[in-house]
């Protein structure tokens, strides 16, 4: 038993430390996991969302010094049946679609992403996403939480394309794995491009694929950005994603049922001879071959740090499993030119319509530029204005970048 | 179905009623339900079964009404009949209200027979009526209001020394929706995990920007009653529920430099079929300062940061809150309004004024409750949840389900328990020895500091048993 501090307190609540600096939480059994609101906690990992908005507050002992608070969500299958069970009572089809998610945290919008399962065309889903944003001395009282509330960005105008392709109550469902309070580190060079396997991890950009419609026909894509997650983007400068939009270049084949092209890979394994199996090895590869991949995709942890980061979760590291961040992005032919995309954007912090570029890039990319300067989370919207099968394209982000200055057109 | 006969036979048949085989003989005469106490209760009923706060203009002709109210006189004269005849010891009945349990009360009152109502919110709660302690309040439960309240000042408040190590574990597991009675909010949303004023402070600007409101200025929440449930069962200072809350919605209008959160009870859909939440909701969606929304989206976390005042006529808010240092304002009595816990407004000039010196005392940035308020609170919780809980197998927790479940606890018990010294027996006989007006687990007077230590053994029985 003990005096009691405020009439919240009861004589048994015993006192919690608080988390170091540079800890990691990964049960939800963890007491320094002081508050969950929508929220079931587990035991392996730090739970599942089960409302929109979810909250979860930890307490920190900060001790005057500025936190990063790194917090890795997942997107897998168990999110979507939860999502099913929950808000539409069994069927799992909206389930499926992207979720965008805002993150608050003292009281302050810091982060936002987005998560995809969808893989149509050559887009490659983001369905694991490691928040991160930094916290000053003064907002992580002692005696305080450090509060992680994700929410649906309700009081947003989106852009109609992107509106239409999410998913509603975006956070039931997803799983927390963990959660790392670290001290803030200097992080990549100013004006350093953050290369595609990097982006989700650093914290930096998150994109999927946006299903208008119930056909799977027509789609668009969506970009999240953080600006200060960005290497050297500050006032003055841009933020620009290079894009590759392409086509797959084997339709007819990729497009077979499973079950068909499963028994095409057995014949090719069993009876056929060698020389026959090494003509049509490349052909039924579950991935088409890859080209060359873009140049200069990834920069900004260095190979150690990479090693670092796939160490299984302790206390004393952080864990993500994520793709190496030198990995090349998947990156087939058949690319379009800028002027068959279009952008649009618009500033999640205080829904101002942002003006977004459309440039050819070097290397068959394609630049976003966002002309005005960013006042937190931005989200961008691209879609084809001149194909006639848009659902038979996928775009990758290859890299995220602070630009000194508008690239003229035509560059 | 002797209701309908009665009705059939427009009275010319004299009624004839035999239980177990014994005819009941004629019986004495006893005071009949006043038109004005059939007239309350037709219109409690008809609203009930209609899932209306308030009949329509005019509702005093309406064949409806005039046929419920036929029931109703025939049903009163059958209960009449029951308690008249002398061999009634006790009603007991699982309700209080309407025309079925509601005119049974009345006729027990009346005809000076116990009424011990049953509640399943725990393990085994009841409330007991004797006629020689009636006070002459309004109704059933106004009479156990002031009855309640005496026993708790002298019982409990009068021992709070003793038993504050008690409250607050209660208090303790209350937090963490342990021991909560089988209405209590659950879920992954029902726990208040908040310790101290930082970080409700904290959470507090996370619960004002969900809903627009500006985290600095006070926030009153008025919380919505299921507004056709037993209407003026207790003592209440408006017309009725749905008066209550207009009016009080009408206020937060005009009353702009504080937040309002208007909070509709979660069961309503059950209650009312004329969207009279909504309706008001809509006509007032231009108002900044006021949110509209279902109390269950709003978790106890949340809650309990944003809200400096809660509003309510008897929710159980007004004994929850207190407990955790939430002040709350009543505009009528429930089982606990006469504890000293929330501040129960006496009439509607009184509710105004209530509300006027509450929210000045916000804006200046003092507490509107006091520590005393809050320990009654804490002991109202260990006296509802604990101390009032008659625990046995005889009759399984309500969480003791679904009904398989619960009715081989009971056959087990039944079968294999031995029946010396039942808890449930000798709960019942205290009791009825005591004539107190409720079940309690052991001697209140005789409560030890804390469970480690033994009860002394009751005094000799003063009065004869029920039970024999």
């Amino acid at each position: 038993m003990r005096t009691r501090q405020s009439w919240f307190d009861t004589l048994f609540d015993d006192p919690v430390d608080g988390l170091a600096v540079s800890s990691v939480v990964s049960s939800g059994r963890d007491p320094a996991l002081r508050m969950v609101d929508g929220f079931v906690r587990g035991i392996a990992v730090v739970g599942r969302c089960a409302a929109t908005p979810t909250l979860l507050a930890f307490k920190v002992a900060a001790r005057g010094q500025p936190i990063r608070v790194r917090v890795w969500v997942r997107f897998d299958w168990t999110a979507v049946k939860w999502w099913s069970e929950r808000v539409v009572g069994g069927s799992v089809a909206g389930g499926r679609r992207a979720r965008l998610l805002l993150v608050r945290s003292q009281g302050r919008l810091r982060h936002a992403f987005v998560l995809s399962r969808q893989r149509h065309g050559t887009t490659e889903k983001v369905a694991r996403a490691c928040i991160t944003f930094d916290l000053a001395a003064d907002e992580v009282p002692d005696d305080g939480l450090v509060i992680v509330e994700l929410l649906d960005p309700t009081d947003v105008a989106l852009p109609a394309p992107v509106a239409a392709g999410l998913v509603r109550q975006p956070t039931v469902g997803l799983q927390v794995d963990h959660v790392e309070i670290a001290t803030p580190d200097e992080g990549p060079a100013p004006g350093t491009a953050v290369g595609w396997g990097a982006c989700p991890d650093l914290g930096v950009a998150t994109w999927g694929d946006l299903l208008l419609d119930d056909t799977g026909r027509n789609r668009a894509g969506v970009i999240v950005i953080n600006p200060d997650r960005v290497p050297g983007l500050v006032a003055g400068t841009r933020a620009t994603v290079s894009l590759t939009v392409r086509r797959p270049p084997r339709p007819g084949l990729r497009s077979l049922p499973k079950r068909a092209l499963r028994r095409i890979r057995r014949e090719v394994g069993r009876r056929l001879p060698d020389k026959v199996r090494a003509v049509l090895r490349p052909l039924v590869r579950r991935r088409p071959a890859q080209p060359a991949p873009p140049p200069a995709p990834a920069t900004a942890p260095s190979p150690a740090r990479a090693l670092v980061l796939r160490l299984p979760p302790t206390p004393a590291s952080a864990v993500p499993t994520l793709p190496a961040p030198t990995t090349a992005p998947p990156s087939p032919p058949s690319a379009v030119s800028a002027s068959a995309l279009s952008a649009s954007g618009v500033s999640l912090v205080s829904g101002r319509p942002l003006t977004v570029e459309v440039r050819p890039g070097p290397e068959e990319t394609i630049d976003l530029v966002v002309a005005d300067e960013l006042d937190g989370p931005a989200l961008l919207c691209v879609e084809l204005v001149r194909a006639k099968r848009r659902h038979g394209y996928g775009f990758q982000v290859v890299r995220v970048a602070a630009s000194p200055a508008p690239v003229a057109v035509g560059h | 179905m002797l209701v309908d006969h009665q009705l059939a036979t427009e009275g010319r048949e004299e009624l004839r009623l035999s239980v177990a085989g014994h005819e009941l003989p004629r019986p004495r005469r006893i005071p009949r339900i006043t038109p004005a106490e059939l007239d309350l209760n037709t219109v409690a009923t008809l609203c009930r079964l209609e899932l209306v706060p308030r009949l329509e203009e005019g509702w005093a002709q309406d064949p409806a009404y005039l046929d419920r109210r036929r029931r109703g006189a025939v049903l009163s004269a059958i209960y009449d009949h029951l308690f008249g005849s002398g061999d009634a010891v006790a009603f007991v009945t699982s309700h209080v209200d309407y025309d079925q349990w509601g005119l049974g009360v009345l006729a027990a009152q009346r005809a000076g027979v116990p009424v011990i109502n049953p509640q399943s919110t725990g393990s085994l709660k009841a409330y007991t009526l004797f006629p020689e302690t009636a006070r002459g309040e309004v109704t059933f439960r106004a009479e156990l209001t002031r009855q309640i309240g005496a026993a708790f000042e002298r019982d409990v408040w009068a021992q709070r020394h003793r038993l504050r190590e008690r409250a607050e574990l209660v208090a303790w597991r209350a937090k963490g929706n342990f021991g909560r009675p089988s209405w209590w909010r659950a879920g992954a949303r029902a726990t208040l995990e908040l310790s101290n004023a930082t970080e409700r402070r904290q959470l507090r600007a996370h619960a004002a920007a969900r809903f627009g409101l500006d985290p600095d200025r006070p926030t009153v929440a008025v919380f919505n009653h299921a507004v056709s449930d037993a209407l003026w069962t207790n003592r209440e200072i408006f017309a009725n529920l749905a008066d209550w809350f207009e009016q009080t919605v009408a206020f937060a209008s005009v009353t702009r430099h504080v937040n309002w959160l208007l909070l509709d009870h979660p069961s309503q859909i059950r209650y009312d079929r004329t969207n009279f939440f909504g309706n008001l909701a809509e006509r007032y969606a231009d108002q900044p300062h006021m949110v509209f929304r279902p109390s269950a989206t709003i978790s106890k976390n949340l809650l309990w940061s944003l809200v400096d005042l809660g509003v309510t006529v008897r929710g159980s808010v007004s004994n929850e809150m207190p407990a955790y240092g939430i002040p709350v304002i009543q505009a009528g009595w429930s089982e606990w309004s006469d504890c000293g816990l929330s501040l129960v407004a006496s009439d509607q000039t009184d509710y105004w004024r209530l509300l006027d010196d509450a929210i000045d005392t916000l804006l200046a940035g003092r507490p509107v409750i006091t520590p005393e308020q809050v320990e009654r609170a804490r002991l109202w919780l260990w006296f509802y949840r604990s101390a009032t809980d008659v625990t046995s197998a005889l009759v399984p927790h309500w969480d003791v389900w679904p009904a398989p479940y619960l009715l081989r606890t009971l056959r087990v018990h039944m079968a294999q328990v031995e029946s010396d010294g039942e808890p449930v027996f000798s709960a019942v006989e205290r009791m009825w020895r005591e004539r107190a007006p409720f079940l309690t687990r052991y001697p209140l007077r005789h409560v030890a500091a804390n469970d480690r230590i033994a009860h002394p053994s009751e005094a000799a029985h003063a009065y004869p048993s029920i039970l024999v």
